[in-house]
């Protein structure tokens, strides 16, 4: 049977995206520059970044609650540790070496203690939240390191940093979805754990490994977020991440529910959102807006990808069978087999 | 035999639940080459012995041995690298992946560490073109039907390169000549390639077509392991029934055995006529109080469909329906439920059962208003008598207190039948009501909806892929064939089997 050609599961948010950037450019000239392309961009890698890890987390039917404040843990980490007097590759080591920790201990504990992964993952929000107000009395560090800057202010060809790593990012991760057994399995223990385990899938390795993924995006975020303002401050991530973190990944198709989304829908819904906050500071609309509209848009994005499936479901028209029924032929004995069903694709009507 | 010990061996297994031994010291042992059926009422310790052979769980107390090597499994995994493969009761496919990806799931095919996509898709397609499976592999398998989805996980046990394949039940969605296919496949496997088959199944018809041995299982015990030459299928009914087989029947013997007069049809009760939509072509049938319709067919033809349409979870695109001489318009489940209509599904893992409740809730669900005070206050007491008042008459075997889901599947499907009966409806609609109910309590659910509609003047409409059944419990049989039901009424007594194949096919 011959594959037919398939409509990619991403095109109903980039229509959205598209409308909206349309919009957003027929009402604010200055929206339409090169370098606010760039503005957009670097705002938005952050919660890309988060948006990545969130993905692999939310594909094995879990969440994770705790990259905002993962943020201002692993950043303020790399900032103490230059200001102990290390170099700042010491610091983006302790940094992503932080970010790993905090994923082994939530996929540890959600897998092993059986506990549901949003208790576990706001404990661990309050948690890291915290120790990094702790171990400074909630005060600012400055970072001197010059290297430093590069992560979130240099660019290369033009192109800013945390945009290159972003994108480096996303492709490993859609290589490692779509090309590697992992991605199969991840994708598997989202559907059902028990059917999983039965097939002989390490399941303990799947769930751990994708608050791990969630905790090194957290910690590029991290790096990201401090590196831009050369200050580690402990209320980094305390803002909108969190919640962006999941709205992209939701608007860009990911089920909360667990194996089925793609890792580039949820980068789509994190550059739609990222757009959206851009092209409202641009017009001038108050900050304070702009949830609310972020909000609206999630719902219309999520509406409008329920209709979709709605609809293809509908035309696929798959629970039907059609037979070749053939008169003389009914298939009685064993020594007669089954009559193969006519070439015929189903529901062609 | 005692010398040999090439083989599958398990011996003194004992599992506990929840302080009860499911299973009190069970031997059990299978060479290469040989199917055994294993049979044993709902609740038997069937799946759960099963269950230990493929380490998915751990006996408490038992050894298993291979080739005479004793081994601890602790994980499928285990089981699986040493040939022994598993298909278990429930689906256990991921409606989320595609057809490729559930076929190689935890085996995936690599190039370079990377996935071979193309490698497998080819395998996959010449694997399902080898079960007479027409499906797109690179779909998800959720688009298509149970009884694909059911025939694929055999597929996916025998290209695991096994030894030794054990199956639960695995025939229960599929109809009689993807049977057939299924039992000629299995003679294949023992005796062409030598593997050794355990399966389980409630059809005594299929057992002795094929297997060369018998295990009966009785509440935990092994009652009868005998060669399938030196027992009599009687003699098994007995042992899982506790019933002389005479009165019992094993499924081919009720149609011939039965002797209840049929009543004369009562009034109209539904009639349907030129009903259509996404996947009826053309439906027209009658059902009458009093009587049992048996609607046959093959899988895909459209009973499902017709009956959910009937309860509102299908729009009616043109047609007229009259429910008790009135028109009717199909609106909601409850709505449905409102008129008198009780519907069962074909899926109760699906849905049907609410898992993690106990039994009793999920017995009574639809009728829960009725167990409390001005509609607010739940009455606990009332419920519980209520609920196993129905469960009783239904025969559930297992906690009533426990989830729902941890009884045996025969006793989940019994629930559900018990929720029929709850609803204290007029029209029963039922969707394969017998899916994994033993050979005991299947005739007496047969009983059990003739006497609804010869005393007290039910209408019961029963959608059956098992031609025995239809033959068993019907008083009129109508036909669907790829979306057209003609109207054209039956009646049951004067059919068999074949009869009812031929027309499926050839309407
Ligand atoms: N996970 C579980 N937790 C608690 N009790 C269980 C669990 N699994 C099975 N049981 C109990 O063990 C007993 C045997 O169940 P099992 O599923 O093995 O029966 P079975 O012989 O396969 O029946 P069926 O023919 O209905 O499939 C039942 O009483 C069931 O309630
Ligand atoms: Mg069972």
């Amino acid at each position: 049977m011959k594959s037919r050609f398939k409509v990619p599961d991403e095109l109903g948010i980039v229509g959205v995206l598209i409308i909206v950037a349309v919009a957003m450019a027929l009402m604010s000239p200055s929206f339409r520059s090169g370098g606010n392309l760039s503005v957009l961009l670097e705002n938005g890698v952050v919660v890309a970044f988060l948006a990545l890890g969130q993905t692999f987390v939310l594909l094995t039917g879990g969440i994770d609650l705790s990259v905002g404040s993962n943020i201002a843990l692993t950043g303020m980490l790399a900032a103490l540790t230059m200001a102990a007097g290390f170099p700042w590759w010491v610091a983006v080591i302790v940094a992503l070496l932080v970010g790993i920790a905090v994923g082994l201990f939530n996929g540890l504990i959600v897998h092993y203690m059986k506990l549901p992964p949003f208790i576990v993952t706001f404990a661990t929000f309050g948690i890291t939240a915290s120790i990094p107000k702790i171990l400074t009395n909630a005060q600012s560090v400055n970072i001197a390191d010059p290297m430093f800057a590069v992560i979130g202010r240099g660019s290369l060809a033009g192109i800013p940093t945390p945009v290159i790593l972003v994108v480096i990012a996303l492709l490993i991760f859609m290589f490692v979805l779509h090309r590697t057994p992992y991605g199969v399995h991840l994708y598997a223990v989202g559907g059902n754990k028990e059917t999983s385990r039965l097939a002989g899938i390490n399941i303990a390795r799947v769930t751990i490994s994708a608050y791990v993924v969630s905790g090194i995006c957290a910690a590029f975020g991290g790096l990201i977020t401090m590196s831009r303002l050369m200050v580690g401050y402990p209320s980094a991530g305390s803002g909108n991440e969190q919640f962006y973190s999941i709205a992209s990944s939701v608007v860009g198709g990911v089920s909360l529910f667990g194996g089925s989304g793609t890792i580039l829908g949820a980068f789509i819904g994190a550059i739609l959102i990222a757009t959206v906050s851009n092209g409202m500071n641009v017009l001038g609309v108050p900050s304070f807006w702009q949830p609310l509209v972020i909000g609206v848009i999630i719902l219309g994005g999520v509406t409008l990808d329920g209709y979709r499936r709605a609809a293809a479901a509908r035309h696929s028209g798959l629970r039907r069978i059609r037979r070749n029924r053939n008169k003389d032929n009914p298939p009685e004995s064993a020594a007669e087999p089954m009559p193969a069903p006519a070439g015929k694709t189903p529901g062609s009507s | 035999m005692a010398t040999d010990n090439t083989g599958w061996r398990a011996e003194g297994i004992v599992k506990v639940y929840s302080g009860i031994q499911v299973l009190k010291g069970v031997s059990i042992s299978l060479r290469p080459g040989e199917v055994i059926g294993l049979v044993g009422h709902n609740g038997a310790g069937k799946s759960t012995l099963l269950k230990c052979l493929s380490g998915a769980v751990t006996p408490e107390a038992g050894t298993i041995s291979l080739d005479g090597e004793a081994l601890t499994l602790t994980s499928p995994q285990d089981a699986l690298h040493r040939g022994i493969s598993t298909v278990y009761q429930e689906l256990a496919l991921l409606p989320n992946l595609t057809v490729t990806e559930n076929i190689f799931l935890g085996e995936e095919l690599t190039k370079g560490g990377t996935l071979d996509r193309r490698g497998m898709r080819e395998v996959a397609r010449d694997l399902t073109r080898q079960f007479n499976l027409e499906v797109d592999v690179d779909r998800r398998l959720g688009d298509y039907p149970v009884a694909t989805r059911q025939l694929l996980e055999i597929a996916v046990a025998t290209h695991r390169d096994a030894k030794y394949l054990l199956l639960d039940e695995p025939t229960t969605a599929l109809e009689s000549a993807q049977v057939e296919q299924f039992l000629a496949l299995v003679r294949e496997l023992s005796k062409d390639r030598g593997l050794g088959i355990l399966l389980i199944d409630h059809k005594m018809s299929e057992l002795y077509a094929v297997a060369d041995r018998i295990v009966a299982l009785v509440d935990g015990e092994v009652r009868i392991d005998a060669d399938v030459a030196s027992v009599s299928e009687e003699a098994i009914v007995e042992a899982i029934t506790g019933e002389p087989a005479t009165t019992v029947g094993a499924d081919h013997q009720v149609t011939l055995d039965r002797d209840e007069p049929t009543s004369p049809p009562g009034d109209v009760v539904l009639k349907v006529e030129n009903l259509r939509n996404k996947d009826l072509e053309d439906v027209s049938l009658t059902a009458h109080a009093g009587r049992v319709l048996g609607i046959y067919g093959l899988i895909g033809s459209g009973r499902t469909e017709f009956l959910r349409t009937l309860i509102g979870l299908g729009a009616v695109d043109s047609g007229s329906i009259e429910l008790f001489g009135a028109p009717y318009t199909p609106k909601s489940p409850a709505d449905a439920q409102r008129r008198g209509i009780a519907y069962l599904t074909e899926e109760r893992k699906i849905d049907g059962i609410i898992p993690l409740r106990d039994s009793v809730s999920n017995a009574v669900l639809p009728v829960i208003n009725r167990y409390s005070r001005y509609g607010l206050q739940l009455q606990p007491g009332r419920l519980r008598a209520a609920g196993n008042e129905y469960m009783d008459t239904m025969r559930v075997r297992g906690s009533r207190t426990a989830p729902v889901a941890s009884l045996s599947g025969g006793n989940q499907q019994k629930v559900l039948l018990a929720r029929v009966l709850a609803q204290h409806p007029k029209v029963l609609l039922l969707d394969e009501p017998t899916k994994g109910v033993d050979i005991g309590v299947k005739v007496e659910i047969h009983r059990m909806l003739r006497a609804l509609a010869a005393e007290q003047g039910l209408t019961v409409i029963v959608v059956s892929s098992e031609e025995e059944e239809v033959l068993a419990v019907a008083d009129d049989v109508v036909i669907f064939s790829d979306g057209y039901c003609s109207g054209e009424t039956q009646h049951a007594a004067g059919l068999t089997d074949a009869d009812l194949r031929k027309a499926a096919w050839s309407h």
